[in-house]
């Protein structure tokens, strides 16, 4: 390869002839690095000798009684002539030992991000000369490559980029240990086609594009490890578990760091400029002492080098700016959870305005929040504060070099509930006959509970709505805010991690978005990590994280758990006697759930079941809610027949106007149990309106509350039970027909009670049978172990002889009521007999009790 | 050859008066811009007729001007002041190479500045 010479062209984009210029590539025979090691001793010995010589002269011409540096314009010397000379070869030493990234290279080197404007402006570009817009590191790297390494190109070329720290912070983030990088590197050795010619057209034109679509400065050292990691690496690395999304979140991280190094560079020059005090440039604005009092500076705390930039907020942010720039006077109010990074999108508005890179009206501004509630705190009275705020909000309007920022807008309306009214219309006045600006923020709850009322304060706003981000999105956020959570908890994450943690914050604190949430569990992770002493937080830490908050096991399947989902069924019938369908098919869900088949936008699984009463529908219920959610207690009961009135839907989601069911609920109890089974007793009850309700539960699996929130189902189960048609199931089984023939005939009895639409919502709709003798004869034996248990609590042996079970079948068996009476006859005959023995003193612990027959209780 | 002569010859006058040029050039903008903003001179200027700290009065704009003019114009001095020893240093820097020839010349009294 290094007998290349000339220009090639490798391909076209947007029929513009892309080439590469291997004369320039191959010019410095492979010796590019040790020249330019050579090039900076060489510059370090000249200058050295040149300041030994000006110190020898100058000595020389003191011993000769004259100064020869008063006379140096004046060469009338050989020694004033090589004093001149000697400074030729200082100017030129500089030009030796200077980085050539800096001046040597860019004689050849073309911005790549003003191509990329040219390209994109559709203007004429004659061609695209590939080594352009190579950086130094890529220059040296290619150089070595191609004139040494010919046989060995792929893996000297991962060894060379070992030497970039950025690629090893990358590496890292793939969740890769430098070992693991070079066993990767060595298994690449032993294979074929590695040779330079096979790769170094494809490395040069796509480690180009890679750079060019992220919109890099320059082709570096990270455009040819990302093409090492997309194009050869990508099988072997799949084997060490970074996949698709690891390079595409490696790719974001790399632009974002890329485009913030950028940002920070024009940051750096123009916040110095700006002025720190509360006036403006010009002079034009007034000293506002109350504010003062009451505020923080964004502007000011980014001229100091607060340096705060939201990711992915461009959208959001263009909104802000063109609200605020509009007339004299404006009030934009954004919208957005707690969390959700509206502070952020002030800061970075702060910083937008410290750089001027806001519309010219701003550009001399400064971003100011009222801290109201300091304002609150010391305030003596009711009175002085409403004079605070007015003062405040009369102050902002009249110095006019204020963007007032009202943070949580709500909290003030409500700071005193009798007093909001006022503190509505002091804001409304402000905003209505001065010329101010005013940004605020609120929640949605906040909003629809405290502002939506006052109809004079909302129609003066702009809304800006910030909606939790998409979890890629929430990705980078995360990745931006992972360097200063590293250094400071001394623990390392990738990305598969980062990727783990967007995905199961979702999975618990449901009052909480992303990124917020998100930052807080990798925060809980580091230290956790930390105490643990280990180095890395690893995706299985952030599994028994979540799985410990939300009570379910996340993540892996072990092989005892398994041995438990693929025996689901017998650990069901533990509990529930016959009823086989509806076993297998809740079972199946389970199982399907926990190997992370189920969508992730509705509930685990939902189930409508019907049949005679006391069949096993509801211990069915339990039986899953114990055994998918760790205990009964986690199950949601919800009686349909108290919802038959439209009215009392609010009691279910809850009501705006608060009172007694501002909660509401359902969306409450969803909202404190996430991971819950919810049981819908007697749902033909249910007003139609209230099953609407359903309908999007189960559908998309997240409802909206009366406060405005959105409640999450899809980490519920729903079970909805019905008794209609039970007489037509027991006729139709007497007459010998099938389990399949009488769940079809009796169908449509339900949908007389149920619509289609709803009915077809669920993912299973299961029939339960009536029981027979011997399925209340086995009931009856597991009731009757459950007072065994019961009593060895107490250190007392309960034993029951064989036809017991019988006895109590028979007592307690009701075609009507199923196995439900069975309860009452051991209640009846078995547990009144124990109480009054123990209550008389003559059974203790220890004691051993034989019941034979219900009339006979013997005690040994 | 060629190569070798282009690169250790030919590069530095290229790197001098090119690439290291245009940096040196901008840093010297930069320094003079600087000052501007700090003196405060433009919104000074642009608000030459407004009155200072929002004193809408008659008073307060008589009193705004002479004071926004005086600001102009010792501004404009120091910035002028500066202008003069920024303008020294390029001129210094664009010639500094090509002394060692005029040293030759002053040698060889060719060309004599000094004498």
């Amino acid at each position: 390869m290094r007998d290349l010479r000339g220009i090639e062209k490798l391909g076209e984009y947007k029929k513009i002839p892309v080439t590469v210029d291997w004369s320039y590539l191959n010019q410095e025979v492979g010796f590019r690095k040790e020249e330019e090691k050579f090039e900076r001793a060489l510059a370090r010995f000249l200058i050295l000798g040149s300041i030994t010589f000006y110190i020898v002269v100058t000595i020389f011409s003191l011993l000769n009684g004259q100064f020869i540096w008063l006379t140096i314009f004046w060469i009338d010397s050989f020694v004033k002539l090589l004093i001149w000379f000697v400074l030729m070869i200082i100017l030129y030493s500089f030009y030796l030992s200077r980085n050539r990234n800096i001046f040597l290279d860019r004689i050849h080197y073309r911005k790549l991000i003003d191509l990329i404007k040219r390209v994109e402006s559709d203007e004429t570009v004659k061609g695209i000369e590939l080594t352009s817009y190579f950086d130094h590191n890529v220059l040296n790297i290619i150089d070595e490559m191609l004139n040494d390494y010919q046989d060995n190109f792929l893996p000297q070329l991962m060894t060379e980029i070992l030497e970039y720290q950025f690629v090893r912070n990358a590496i890292q983030r793939l969740g890769l240990t430098v070992a693991e990088y070079e066993a990767i590197r060595d298994k690449f050795s032993k294979l074929e086609n590695i040779h330079v010619s096979f790769w170094i057209r494809p490395l040069l034109i796509e480690a180009f594009f890679i750079a060019f679509t992220n919109k890099f400065d320059y082709v570096g050292e990270m455009s040819i490890f990302l093409w090492l990691c997309k194009k050869p690496l990508i099988k072997t690395l799949q084997e060490y578990n970074v996949g698709k999304n690891e390079l595409e979140s490696l790719e974001m991280w790399v632009s974002n760091t890329i485009r913030k190094k950028r940002y920070l560079t024009t940051f750096m020059e123009k916040s110095s400029l700006k002025p720190v005090s509360t006036l403006n440039r010009a002079y034009t604005s007034r000293f506002s002492p109350t504010l003062v009092k009451y505020s923080r500076d964004f502007t000011a705390e980014v001229a100091r080098g607060d340096f705060t930039m939201s990711i992915a907020r461009d959208l959001e942010l263009a909104k802000l700016i063109e609200s605020i720039q509009k007339g004299e006077s404006s009030a934009t109010l954004i919208i957005g959870e707690h969390g959700v990074g509206k502070t952020t999108l002030l800061k970075s508005l702060a910083v937008k305005m410290v750089v001027e890179e806001v519309p010219p009206i701003l550009q001399d501004m400064r971003l100011v929040s009222f801290d109201f509630n300091r304002a609150y705190a010391l305030s003596p009275n009711i009175e002085k504060f409403k004079s605070t705020v007015e003062n405040v909000l009369e102050e902002a309007a009249g110095t006019k070099n204020i963007v007032l920022v009202i943070d949580d807008i709500d909290d003030l309306v409500d700071i005193r509930k009798e007093i909001a009214a006022e503190v509505v219309n002091l804001v409304t006045k402000a905003l209505d006959v001065y010329k101010i600006r005013v940004v605020a923020t609120s929640t949605p709850e906040g909003f629809t509970k405290y502002i939506s009322n006052y109809k004079s304060l909302t129609s003066l706003f702009s809304n800006v709505y910030m909606n939790e981000p998409a979890d890629n999105i929430a990705l980078q956020i995360l990745m931006d805010e992972l360097p200063k959570l590293e250094s400071k908890f001394h623990v390392s994450v990738s990305f598969d991690t980062l990727v783990q943690i967007a995905k199961l914050s979702h999975t618990f604190e449901f009052d909480r978005v992303l990124p917020d949430k998100g930052i807080l569990l990798l925060e809980e992770a580091m230290v956790k990590a930390q105490t643990e002493k280990l180095n890395f937080v690893t995706e299985k830490l952030i599994e028994e994280i979540v799985s410990a908050k939300v009570g379910v096991k996340i993540g892996a399947i072990k092989s005892n758990e398994a041995e438990v989902l693929l025996n689901l069924e017998k650990e069901l019938h533990k509990r529930i006697i016959g009823q086989d369908v509806a076993v297998t098919a809740v079972a199946s869900a389970l199982r399907r759930s926990r190997a992370g088949l189920t969508s992730d936008k509705r509930p685990i699984a939902s189930f409508l079941f019907f049949g005679p009463t006391g069949v096993g529908k509801t211990e069915v219920a339990k039986a899953v809610t114990d055994l998918y959610y760790g205990a009964e207690a986690e199950m949601i009961r919800v009686d349909m027949s108290e919802y038959q009135e439209e009215a009392n839907l609010k009691r279910l989601i809850g009501d705006p106007q608060g009172g007694e069911f501002e909660g509401g609920y359902l969306t409450d109890a969803v909202r404190r149990k996430p991971y819950s089974l919810i049981l819908l007793d007697e749902i033909e009850k249910a007003n139609p309106k209230v099953l609407d309700l359903f309908l999007q539960v189960l559908d998309e699996g997240r409802i909206t509350d009366g406060m405005g929130r959105k409640i999450s189902f899809i980490n519920t189960i729903i079970i909805a039970t019905s008794n209609v048609a039970s007489q037509k199931i027991a006729d139709l089984l007497e007459q010998q027909k099938t389990y399949e023939q009488v769940q079809e005939e009796v169908l449509p009895e339900i949908r007389k009670y149920l619509r289609v639409e709803f009915i077809n919502r669920f993912d299973r709709v299961v029939m339960f049978k009536p029981l027979n003798q011997e399925e209340v004869t086995a009931i009856a034996a597991l009731s009757l172990k459950s007072e065994e248990k019961k009593l060895a609590e107490k250190n007392i042996e309960l034993h029951f002889g064989l036809l017991v079970a019988e006895e109590v079948a028979k007592l307690g068996y009701n075609p009507v009521y199923g196995a439900r009476e069975l309860r009452r006859v051991i209640q009846d005959t078995v547990q009144d007999k124990i109480a009054e023995l123990l209550i008389a003193g003559k059974i203790k612990g220890g004691s051993i009790i034989q019941i034979n027959s219900l009339a006979e209780l013997e005690e040994k | 050859m060629f190569h070798l002569s282009k690169r250790y010859f030919i590069n530095f006058w290229i790197w001098w008066y090119v690439v290291e040029h245009k940096i040196v050039l901008l840093k010297l903008i930069g320094v003079w811009m600087h000052a501007l903003a700090t003196f405060n001179v433009i919104p000074m200027l642009t608000n030459l007729f407004q009155p200072l700290f929002q004193d809408n009065t008659r008073m307060g704009r008589i009193i705004a001007f002479p004071i926004r003019l005086i600001w102009v114009l010792v501004g404009s001095i120091f910035q002028l002041i500066l202008t003069i020893p920024l303008t020294m240093l390029y001129v210094i820097y664009l010639m500094l190479p090509l002394v060692p020839i005029w040293a030759l010349l002053e040698y060889l009294e060719i060309l004599v500045l000094f004498r």
